[in-house]
C-alpha cells in the first residue's frame, strides 16, 4: 500500500456522522481524532511539488522537503498576487518555516512585504484577513521604519492600526452581529483571520481575541450544522456549492473540527491546522448532538449600507429548526447581502450532495449593487458579472430580493412575494432535486416529496410549470457528445418549478419519520391543511394552520402572527436557543451543553467556564 | 472630483521637478480607478497615477500606487516642495518626493475615498469625501477626523465630490446621494444648499465666478446655481443625456463649460450653460468620467473615459484622438503647470 492509499485509509477510518449524546467523544478522544485527521490532511499536501503556498506551508509544517518549499516560495514571490489571500498564507509560511528556511527565502519574503502592495479589499472577510496578517507580519519584523513596508507605515504603526481595527470589528460583531454571516464558503476566511492570531500572535490580547473569535465562528456554524452541511439562510454562497455543499469549504471545516462525516481533503484547512488552534469540545458536542430537535434564532447584520437606505447596518433575523434528519432555516427576506444571499432552504441527510429544497425570486439591480459598493450605477452590472456570472440571470439560484419575505415557525415556512411589474424577473423559482425518492404532484395542491426519512410538502399559492435541468448545460452536453438529444447519459440534477404570477408564495411543511410516522400518513394529514391566500398587488397574505395546529398569519411584507400573537422580529437576540445565547450589545456568547457552560466575554476579553 | 485641475506651481519647484523629468514645465496627470473587469485578487495592472508631458512624451510614466483603486488626486505646490495626495479605496496616500515613495496617511477608519483636496493656501489642511462622509485633516493628512455634523443617514454621507470655494476657503459644497450640502465653517457643520435633487455625482465652481456652481447628476441632468447655491435651475438645451460624472470650466473663459457622463461623449457650452453642443468625433468610449482644460492653451482639452483610457483634443473638444492607457478606467485628469506663479 503506497503512502496515498494509506492516507485514504486513515481518512476513511475516522468518519463520524451525527450521533446521539452518549456516543460523543471525550476531550482526549476528540483531540486524538482531530490530530489524526489534521496530520492526514497535511500529509496529503507535504509531498506535492506544485507551486502554491498551501503546499509550501504543509512542507514547512511537517519539515518534509524544506528545500523544495524554499524554492517554490521564492518562485512564487517573483509574481506576488492575491492581496489578503496572499498575505495570510505567506505570513503563515514564514512563521511556520522561519526556523528552517534558507536566509535567501526569508529575505525574499521580507522584501515582498516592502515591494508588493496588497489591496485591503472590500468585504469584511478581506479586512479580517488583511489586518490579521499585517499584524503578524509587523510582529515578525517589529522595528522597521515605514520605508520598509509597502504602505509606508512603520511596524509600530501597522501593529497599532491592525489591532485597533480587529478589536473594533470584534466589538461590532458581538454587539450587532456578524456582517458577512453564516457563509458556508467564506467561513474559512474568517477562521484564517482568527486562527492565525490564536496560533501566532505574540501580543497576548490579540492571541486571546483570535482564540475567542475562532470559537465564535465555529460555534455559530456548529449550532446549524447537520452532517457537514451548513443549515439555514446564508449571507453568501456560490451557486454550485449551494447545490453541492460538499464542494463548499464548510464541509472541510465540519470534517476536521466537528469530526463530521467522511474526512475531506480541503487545502484551505492547511493554514488553520498549522496554527495549532484546537477547538474546545463543547463546540464539537453542539455540532453533533442531534438527540433533541430545537429552534435556534439569531440576529446578524446587513453589510455596510453606504447609500439607498436609512441606516448603515440594519438587522438580519434568522430562524432555524434543527433535527437529526433535516434542518430548515430562513432569513426574513429582503435585500440583506449583495449578490450571493441565500434566504431559506430545507436540507437533509438523504441524497447528498443534492440534499436541498428551496425557492427564490431571481432579482438583480444596480440599485442593490449601489447599496453596498461605491461603483458607477450605470456600469455596475459588467463589474459584478465579471466575477459573479449568474448575478443577472433569470435562472440563477442565489440572491436576495426586496420582493420576498418569509415567516417560519419550527418546521413550517411561508414565503410571500409581491413583485412589481417590470422588475428584473417576473417569476419565482423553486429547486427540487432529481434524486428525491418521491415527488408527487397531488390533487390537493400539495407537492409531496420524500428524501429518506425526511418528508417535505410544498403548497404553491399560484400555478407553475415544471422543467427538468441537467448537471451539464445542454450546449455543453451537445459539444461533448455531438448530440442534441438527452439519451439518458446526461445526469439530471433537479426540477425547476417556475411560477409566473407576480403576487405569489408557498407554504412548506417538513417532518421526519420520527416526527410523524410514515410518508403516507404525512400526505394524508396534509390534504386537509390548505392555506388561505389573498394575492393582489399590494395585498398579499396567507393564513395557514399547520400540522401541529399552530395558526400562522402572514401579510407581505412584515405582518407576522402566530396563534393570534404578533411576532416581533426586532426582539430577536444575537443568539437564542438551547446551545448558544447572547443578547444584543452584550459582547458575550454563552455556550451551553448539559453539564457545561462556556462564556466568551469580549468586553472583558476573557473565557469563563462554569 | 473630476474637476478641472488647474495647478500653477512655484518657480522654485522647477529644480525639484527637473530631477524627475527634464522638461517638467507642464505635465498631464491621470489617475486610474482600475482596469476593466476587476475583482479582488486579480492583478490591477493599470491602477494608480500616471503622468506625461502633453506635448513631448509618447509614453506614460507610472507614479504609483499599484493594486489600488485610485478615485482621484490632488497636488499641492508650496515653496517647500510638491505634495501629492491620492484618494483611493484604501484611504489617502501621500508622496512628498515626486511620487518616488508613498505613505498611506489615513487608517482603517477611512476607506473608499472618492476625492481629496488640499486647502489652496495651507497644505496642513486637507479634505476628503467618502461614501461614509466628509473628513478633514489639520496636520497635512497624518490624522483625520470625520465631519458629518448635519449629514444624516447613508445618502447624505455618500460624498462623491466636493468643492472648496476659491474665494472663501471655509465655504465648501458637497455633492451627495441625498442633495447638495454646504458648510460655511470648513466642514465643521453642514446644511442643505437649496437643490432638492438626489444622486449628485459632481459639483464644480466657476473659477472666475464664485457664485456659479454646476452639478451633474445621475439621471437628472445638469443644474446651475448663479447664487452660490441658494437657487438652482436645470439647463438642458441641447442635452439628450441625463447622467453626468464631470463638469469642467475653461479657466480662461467663464462662458465655456464642458460636461461628460454615461454614454454622453463630450458636451460643450460657450454661453455659460444656456446651450450645449455634443461632440463624439474620435471618442472610442463615450462614458466620460473626467475632463481637464490646458490652463495655457485652452484649445487643448483632455477627457478620461470609463474603460477606454485618455483622449485629447486640440480644437476645443470638437475632435478627439486617443492618448493611451488602454482599457484604463480614468478617474481624474489634471494639467499641472509647474511654470505658474501660485498653487491656484
Amino acid at each position: 500500500m503506497n503512502k496515498r492509499n494509506i492516507i485514504s485509509a486513515v481518512l476513511i477510518g475516522f468518519s463520524l456522522v451525527s450521533v446521539s449524546r452518549a456516543q460523543l467523544l471525550s476531550r482526549v478522544e476528540y483531540l486524538k481524532k482531530f490530530d489524526e485527521r489534521a496530520n492526514a490532511l497535511l500529509a496529503s499536501y507535504d509531498t506535492l511539488k506544485s507551486a502554491n503556498y498551501t503546499v509550501t506551508a504543509a512542507r514547512y509544517g511537517t519539515r518534509n522537503g524544506v528545500e523544495i518549499a524554499d524554492s517554490l516560495v521564492m518562485e512564487l514571490l517573483k509574481r506576488p498576487r492575491g492581496a489578503m489571500f496572499w498575505m495570510v498564507p505567506v505570513i503563515t509560511n514564514y512563521i511556520v518555516g522561519k526556523d528552517v528556511m534558507s536566509p535567501e527565502c526569508k529575505a525574499a519574503i521580507r522584501n515582498a512585504w516592502k515591494t508588493y502592495a496588497p489591496s485591503r479589499g472590500d468585504t469584511e472577510n478581506h479586512w479580517a484577513m488583511y489586518y490579521s496578517a499585517l499584524f503578524l507580519a509587523a510582529e515578525q519584523w517589529p522595528d522597521l521604519p515605514g520605508s520598509e513596508w509597502y504602505n509606508g507605515k512603520s511596524s509600530e504603526e501597522n501593529r497599532k492600526e491592525a489591532k485597533e481595527y480587529l478589536f473594533d470589528w470584534a466589538k461590532l460583531t458581538t454587539t450587532k452581529g456578524q456582517g458577512e454571516f453564516d457563509s458556508p464558503d467564506y467561513i474559512i476566511e474568517y477562521l484564517h483571520a482568527s486562527t492565525i492570531l490564536a496560533g501566532f500572535a505574540q501580543d497576548k490580547d490579540l492571541k486571546l481575541l483570535g482564540e475567542m473569535l475562532s470559537e465564535y465562528f465555529l460555534a455559530d456554524f456548529a449550532v446549524e450544522h447537520l452532517n457537514q452541511q451548513y443549515g439555514g439562510g446564508h449571507s453568501r454562497i456560490y451557486e454550485n456549492k449551494l447545490m453541492e455543499m460538499e464542494r463548499s469549504v464548510c464541509s472541510g471545516v465540519a470534517a476536521l473540527y466537528f469530526l463530521s462525516g467522511e474526512p475531506r481533503r480541503t487545502g484551505w484547512m492547511v493554514v488553520a491546522i498549522l496554527t495549532g488552534y484546537k477547538m474546545p469540545e463543547i463546540i464539537y458536542q453542539i455540532a453533533n448532538d442531534r438527540e433533541k430537535s430545537y429552534v435556534h434564532r439569531e440576529r446578524k447584520r446587513v453589510r455596510h449600507n453606504i447609500r439607498f437606505g436609512k441606516e448603515k447596518n440594519p438587522a438580519v433575523y434568522k430562524y432555524t429548526y434543527m433535527t437529526k434528519d433535516y434542518v430548515i432555516g430562513s432569513l426574513m427576506g429582503g435585500l440583506l447581502q449583495p449578490i450571493q444571499q441565500h434566504t431559506w432552504s430545507v436540507r437533509y441527510n438523504f441524497g447528498k450532495p443534492h440534499s436541498i429544497i428551496f425557492g427564490l425570486h431571481p432579482y438583480w439591480s444596480c440599485y442593490e449593487i449601489g447599496m453596498f459598493f461605491p461603483t458607477f450605477n450605470k456600469l455596475c452590472m459588467d463589474d459584478i458579472v465579471s466575477s459573479k456570472k449568474s448575478y443577472n440571470k433569470h435562472d440563477k439560484w442565489t440572491g436576495g430580493s426586496p420582493n420576498e419575505r418569509t415567516f417560519q415557525h419550527k418546521n413550517t415556512l411561508i414565503a410571500l412575494y409581491d413583485v412589481p411589474l417590470g422588475t428584473t424577473s417576473n417569476h419565482i423559482d423553486a429547486f427540487f432535486p432529481a434524486n428525491l425518492q418521491e415527488r408527487i404532484i397531488d390533487k390537493s395542491g400539495w407537492i409531496f416529496c420524500k428524501a429518506g426519512d425526511t418528508y417535505v410538502a410544498w403548497y404553491p399559492l399560484q400555478p407553475g410549470e415544471w422543467n427538468a435541468e441537467y448537471k451539464i448545460a445542454k450546449p455543453a452536453f451537445a459539444a461533448v457528445t455531438g448530440s442534441r438529444v438527452n439519451d439518458g447519459a446526461m445526469p439530471l440534477r433537479n426540477y425547476r418549478f417556475r411560477s409566473w404570477e407576480l403576487q405569489n408564495g408557498y407554504v412548506v411543511e417538513v417532518r421526519s419519520k420520527d416526527e410523524i410516522g410514515s410518508f403516507k400518513k404525512f400526505t394524508q394529514k396534509l390534504r386537509s391543511h390548505i392555506p388561505l391566500a389573498v394575492l393582489e398587488e399590494g395585498n398579499v397574505s396567507v393564513a395557514y394552520k399547520n400540522l401541529d395546529a399552530d395558526k400562522m398569519e402572514f401579510s407581505f411584507p412584515d405582518g407576522r402572527q402566530l396563534n393570534g400573537e404578533v411576532v416581533d422580529l426586532t426582539q430577536t437576540p444575537l443568539f437564542a436557543g438551547p446551545f448558544l445565547n447572547a443578547d444584543v450589545d452584550s459582547q458575550l456568547l454563552e455556550m451551553q451543553y448539559p453539564g457545561k457552560k462556556r462564556i466568551l466575554d469580549f468586553k472583558k476579553l476573557e473565557i469563563r467556564e462554569e | 472630483m473630476r474637476k478641472i485641475a488647474l495647478v500653477l506651481g512655484l518657480a522654485v519647484l522647477l529644480a525639484f521637478a527637473a530631477e524627475k523629468a527634464p522638461a517638467k514645465d507642464k505635465r498631464l496627470y491621470v489617475s486610474t480607478f482600475r482596469t476593466s473587469f476587476h475583482h479582488i485578487g486579480m492583478k490591477i495592472s493599470l491602477s494608480g497615477l500616471f503622468n506625461k508631458s502633453p506635448e513631448s512624451d509618447t509614453t506614460w510614466q507610472f507614479y504609483g500606487r499599484p493594486n489600488n483603486y485610485v478615485y482621484g488626486f490632488d497636488i499641492f505646490l508650496p515653496s517647500q516642495g510638491e505634495i501629492m495626495a491620492l484618494a483611493t479605496h484604501t484611504g489617502v496616500h501621500q508622496s512628498r518626493d515626486g511620487g518616488k515613495t508613498w505613505k498611506e496617511t489615513s487608517d482603517w477608519k477611512m476607506t473608499e475615498v472618492h476625492s481629496v483636496q488640499f486647502d489652496r493656501t495651507n497644505s496642513d489642511i486637507v479634505y476628503a469625501g467618502t461614501p461614509y462622509g466628509f473628513y478633514k485633516s489639520v496636520d497635512g493628512g497624518h490624522n483625520w477626523q470625520q465631519k458629518n455634523n448635519g449629514l444624516h443617514g447613508p445618502d447624505a454621507t455618500y460624498i462623491p465630490s466636493f468643492v472648496v470655494s476659491h474665494v472663501d476657503p471655509d465655504h465648501i459644497f458637497a455633492a451627495t446621494e441625498d442633495v447638495v450640502y454646504e458648510s460655511k465653517d470648513a466642514g465643521e457643520s453642514w446644511r442643505k444648499a437649496g437643490l432638492e435633487i438626489p444622486h449628485i455625482r459632481v459639483i464644480e465652481q466657476n473659477p472666475q465666478d464664485a457664485e456659479m456652481l454646476v452639478v451633474g447628476t445621475e439621471d437628472n441632468g445638469l443644474y446651475f446655481s448663479l447664487s452660490s447655491g441658494k437657487h438652482w435651475e436645470k439647463r438642458e438645451d441641447g442635452v439628450v443625456h441625463s447622467t453626468f460624472y464631470t463638469v469642467t470650466f475653461d479657466p480662461t473663459n467663464p462662458e465655456v463649460i464642458y460636461a461628460g457622463g454615461f454614454s454622453t461623449g463630450i458636451y460643450k457650452s460657450v454661453d455659460g450653460g444656456q446651450k450645449w453642443q455634443n461632440y463624439i468625433n474620435g471618442l472610442d468610449n463615450l462614458d466620460i468620467s473626467t475632463i481637464a482644460v490646458d490652463p495655457i492653451d485652452s484649445q487643448k482639452v483632455y477627457a478620461g473615459s470609463l474603460n477606454g483610457g485618455v483622449f485629447g483634443s486640440e480644437d476645443g473638444g470638437e475632435t478627439w484622438s486617443w492618448l493611451g492607457i488602454d482599457n484604463g478606467q480614468i478617474s481624474e485628469i489634471k494639467v499641472v503647470d509647474y511654470d505658474g506663479e501660485d498653487n491656484e
